[in-house]
């Protein structure tokens, strides 16, 4: 190319790095904050920072509580749970760090339990945490994590085996992720 | 920080062994280098997938590094001309151990929901679980980026923080080594530095390219190794004095990575190496393992999307037996490579396909006229009113890209066609998805659009320093090596 042509090129490319410098700042205080050219993570842990935002730490804390808790578990869940099985079953395989997830039959009868059901038929258990998880289709639903002292009940080797319910109170619909032995009779298909 | 560093290490010695033995020299070695290596790194983990053995980020970072490097040594060993200046090597190294630890200090990443589903198929792949993973996740996150983040689950972090930003860091020294490669020798060496140092700034001037510096999503990525598949395409045509074994290494692993790294790389590549495929220079055995080894991916890849779907108890949806078609076709088209009155006529061919995208698109439109409509005035609020943060960016990017049209540069053909037959695979795409494009940041079109930005950039800089004006043309026809009129 003749040096004025390149010359004519190379002009509009500076004009057009001048304009982008100078409406940087411009489009930072106009973008999403998500989509801020700029963005620090506030903690450098990424599970910590993503539960900065209540949108995502609807969606996955219960799993990330579930890796702290019992890492490389084993859930049960009822084949015909009215809860999306491959929503959590990706969830808890990547970042609940679950062993497995599998579904089971379960008697149709007994596919949910209440408080009530828990807190009398259960002796003795724990109560690992408790919050509310976003799951397609459903919404929020409350979810609970409940060990007991299992050692020689669970499943396989050392990993913690769960059962999944629906723990049904007042209408609401809630998730109980509850350790195999502690499952109430009826619910042992899962044992 | 240390399974950060081995895996960024990993890449980098395993990927310049590789374009070391194919006889590149030069700072050239740790660019491409790098390239390949990621590129590897994928393919690899493809493979791992795809067969019955585990996907264990530690053997893909083994099998990357490992298999190269013996290679190199055995071949440093019988005295071969592979040889690297210790020092540069040595350079290179702590220039990567480095970045790594300055990105992991300064902690600055982007992500939205998206990226989080890419984290959590970096888990799944990790933990050896992929093959559970739900069709909420394989078809639309795909193995490309996770596979690289994967590694992060080692040390607990879930990704690599590093990573992108490094990434953007080798876009840019890819447009330079490239840019340097095919100007230095017509130029003087300022002129050469300062065309490049413009076409640069320009590219890092952008916010968005900030943006996605720092973003946890596979839009760099897709950019960079379709960058390095156009840009050694390109070099492969027009310079005889570059290593041709190394570039078409290159070209062969970035194409195979492209196809699992965004839902529509599948067809994109198949854009990207058209001009190749149908160019009577490029050798026969080198197009026929390209198009085997994409073909084959693409096939692979597909397959594993349709299992996932009958996993789920859902039907397997027309685009992957679509995609499939596409790598059958890729197979099918090896027997009549030889076929010269193909190549003979790749500046019609290639024009075809490139009408008939946009026929596909009219018909469609014909179809259902509110989806392009939509989406057409979502692009337009978001590329030119600002509603998708480019500011100004886009337009004037499209007003050099309007004049560099009207600038003749050899081999134009390459640089061009993956661009122009974007903007009505783009469109088409919101068919496919059956989601028109949104207002906003968000929006996947208003993210895709920095896939191509680093290889506009570098047409601009090609064209800037080698090209000369010539009457607008559609196509080119010439294949011939041509020296750039000075």
């Amino acid at each position: 190319m003749v040096g004025n042509a390149r010359a004519i090129l190379i002009g509009l490319a500076l004009v057009a790095i001048v304009v982008n410098v100078l409406q940087f700042r411009t489009i930072e205080q106009g973008a999403d904050p998500r989509y801020a050219a700029l963005g620090r993570l506030p903690s450098p842990l990424l599970q910590e920072s993503l539960s900065e935002s209540q949108a995502i730490a609807d969606i996955y804390s219960l799993f990330f509580h579930l890796s702290e808790v019992a890492p490389g578990s084993q859930l049960h869940i009822a084949a015909d749970s009215r809860f999306p099985i491959t929503s959590i079953r990706d969830n808890a395989l990547g970042f609940g760090r679950a062993d497995s997830v599998s579904g089971v039959e379960f008697d149709e009868t007994v596919d949910w339990v209440t408080q009530d059901d828990l807190d009398t038929e259960v002796d003795t258990y724990h109560l690992e945490g408790s919050g509310s998880v976003w799951l397609p289709h459903h919404g929020d639903v409350p979810w609970q994590i409940v060990t007991g002292d299992c050692s020689t009940s669970s499943v396989g080797n050392d990993s913690t085996s769960f059962a999944v319910f629906h723990l049904r109170d007042a209408g609401d619909t809630s998730l109980l992720l509850i350790e195999t032995c502690l499952a109430p009779e009826g619910m042992g298909a899962a044992k | 920080m240390i399974v950060e560093t081995i895996v960024v290490l990993a890449m980098l010695a395993g990927g310049a062994a590789l374009v070391r033995i194919g006889g590149l020299r030069g700072w050239g070695v740790p660019v491409l280098g790098a390239v390949a290596g990621i590129s590897a790194f994928i393919a690899v983990g493809i493979v791992q997938l795809l067969l019955p053995v585990t996907t264990s980020p530690i053997l893909t970072i083994a099998l990357t590094a490992g298999i190269p490097l013996t290679a190199w040594l055995w071949l440093l060993f019988r005295r071969k001309d592979v040889g690297v200046h210790w020092l540069w090597a040595l350079l290179a190294g702590l220039g990567a151990i480095g970045g790594v630890a300055i990105f992991r200090m300064l902690r600055l990443s982007n992500w939205s929901y998206d990226s989080i589903q890419y984290i959590l198929n970096g888990a799944l792949i990790a933990s050896d679980n992929f093959d559970e993973a739900s069709t909420g996740l394989v078809p639309k996150r795909l193995i490309g980026v996770p596979l690289i983040h994967a590694a992060g689950n080692i040390s607990g972090d879930l990704y690599l923080p590093s990573i992108t930003p490094l990434i953007s860091g080798l876009i840019i020294a890819l447009i330079a080594w490239l840019s340097w490669t095919a100007l230095s020798r017509h130029l003087t060496r300022w002129m050469s530095v300062g065309i490049i140092a413009t076409g640069l700034l320009l590219l890092i001037s952008i916010n968005r390219f900030i943006f996605h510096s720092f973003y946890i999503n596979g839009h760099l990525l897709f950019g960079l190794l379709l960058l390095a598949v156009v840009g050694c395409s390109w070099l492969l045509a027009t310079d005889d004095r570059v290593a041709m074994p190394a570039l078409l290494l290159v070209v062969g692993l970035a194409s195979i990575a492209l196809v699992v790294i965004r839902a529509e790389g599948c067809i994109a590549v198949a854009l990207a190496i058209l001009p190749i495929v149908l160019d009577e220079t490029t050798p026969v055995r080198f197009k026929t393992a390209l198009l085997a080894s994409v073909g084959a991916t693409v096939i692979g890849w597909q397959s594993f999307v349709a299992v996932a779907y009958l996993d789920d108890g859902l039907p397997t949806p027309f685009s992957v037996y679509g995609l499939l078609l596409v790598g059958v076709v890729m197979l099918g088209a090896i027997p009549i490579l030889r076929w010269t009155r193909a190549t003979r006529h790749r500046g019609l061919l290639l024009l075809v396909a490139e009408l008939g995208l946009w026929l596909v698109l009219v018909i469609l439109f014909l179809r259902e006229p509110e989806m392009l409509i939509d989406s057409l005035d979502a692009t337009v609020r978001n590329t030119v009113f600002g509603a998708g943060s480019w500011g100004l960016s886009l337009v004037m990017l499209l007003v050099l890209m309007v004049i560099v049209l009207c600038v003749s540069v050899p081999e134009s053909v390459r640089l061009r066609f993956p661009l122009t037959t974007f903007v009505p695979f783009a469109f088409i795409l919101a068919y496919l998805r059956d989601a028109a494009y949104r207002v906003g940041d968000g929006d996947s079109l208003n993210r895709m659009w920095m896939q191509l930005v680093p290889l506009v950039v570098l047409y601009l800089v090609l064209a800037i320093g080698a090209g000369r004006w010539r009457p607008l043309r559609w196509s080119e026809r010439s294949s011939a090596v041509q020296s750039p009129p000075l």
